[in-house]
């Protein structure tokens, strides 16, 4: 079942990202990157395990053009996480994949996380039953970067993802593949309440 | 933790082909757009920030129809495509980080049309002002009854 199902006037609504009851949905955290400041990662621990979703909502920038990665529990193993994604770069539409890597990426196919001024990446990242003791986890993710320009560096993507470890999430961190978060980076972390 | 995720307003237009959310606090961090669109025949519905109908807007999007995948760019233009409406159409539109005075602002839409397509689009208003309206325009017909928008506001702790 979706983690958000619920209704507006007669017609109901399945899945990504809202329509949650106002009191089923909790801000549990935020990390920032300030201005003048970068950040090679941004953690959440000691995440608790009451909700039934969580939800990372994301406005990210990079000091340079850069791959967004995801980690669960510290996690760094180099087959550990799988990845499926489309996009769609204004004129083209790709799909691809990552098995057996070693994160869960965002914003990889196109252009990626921007450092361009004024301009920043967003991420909504959706993971499913994250408590769960006896399954894999598997996230969804909405990301893209708007640039103003036609030559491809605009992207929208869709993702899957699946941490191939049956652990309970209690951390989140955040970095980009080889460069830095940037200035004005806001990621906010969401848990969503079962029944 | 803090519980989040409040109606800010709500609206059932019917006959006509815009609506404006206006006076939007500022005091959340991401507004959504939650709708349900019915229409008369296919059209698009485009958002605007702050009554500004400059080509202030692009957008890039990917969508799919059963049998072709495509993506489209449109820049320098009036407004972002958040939708495109056969008849009816549910969509969901997150405007990010909204209230910042710093970066342009940029907005994430998803439209699922069950009988004919998916959409989904990211959009940028290139202006650092805080966002405090946001009107939705349908491009070529009028909003059919049926049709309900709600705005929400989610706060970042």
């Amino acid at each position: 079942m979706s983690p958000i199902l619920d209704s507006i006037g007669s017609v109901k609504a399945y899945g990504w990202g809202a329509f949650s009851s106002p009191y089923a949905f909790e801000s549990i955290a935020t990390g920032t990157v300030s201005a003048g400041n970068t950040s090679s990662v941004i953690t959440f621990s000691s995440i608790p395990s009451t909700y039934a979703h969580l939800q990372l909502r994301m406005f990210a920038r990079a000091t340079a053009q850069n791959t967004m990665f995801v980690r669960f529990n510290n996690d760094s193993g180099s087959t550990n996480y799988d990845n499926h994604r489309m996009n769609g770069a204004g004129t083209s539409v790709g799909v691809d994949a990552r098995i057996n890597y070693s994160a869960l990426f965002v914003s990889s196919k196109g252009y990626g996380i921007v450092p361009t001024a004024n301009i920043g990446s967003a991420v909504i990242m959706d993971i499913l039953d994250y408590t769960n003791t006896n399954k894999y986890k598997v996230t969804r993710t909405l990301s893209g970067n708007e640039r103003n320009t036609s030559d491809g560096t605009s992207d929208i993507e869709y993702t899957s993802g699946s941490w191939k470890n049956t652990n309970a999430i209690n951390r989140i961190d955040v970095s980009l593949q080889t460069s830095t978060l940037a200035e004005y980076t806001h990621i906010a972390l969401y848990g969503i309440k079962g029944a | 933790m803090t519980a989040t995720y409040d109606c800010i307003a709500t609206t059932n237009p019917s006959g006509v082909q815009s609506i404006t959310f206006s006076s939007i606090p500022g005091t959340y961090t991401d507004l959504i757009i939650a709708g349900v669109g019915f229409a008369s025949t296919e059209t698009y519905y485009e958002i605007q920030f702050n009554s500004d109908t400059g080509n202030n807007y692009s957008f890039t999007s990917i969508l799919g129809t059963g049998s072709v995948a495509a993506s489209g760019g449109t820049k320098n233009t009036y407004a972002i495509g958040v939708t495109r409406i056969e008849t009816q159409s549910a969509f969901l539109c997150h405007i990010m980080n909204y209230a910042n005075t710093t970066t342009y602002k940029t907005a994430l839409a998803r439209n699922s049309n069950g009988g004919q397509i998916v959409y989904q689009a990211v959009g940028l208003w290139r202006n650092t002002n805080a966002i405090t309206s946001v009107t939705l325009k349908s491009q070529i017909v009028n909003f059919n009854s049926g049709s309900t928008f709600s705005l929400y506001g989610i706060k970042a702790e």
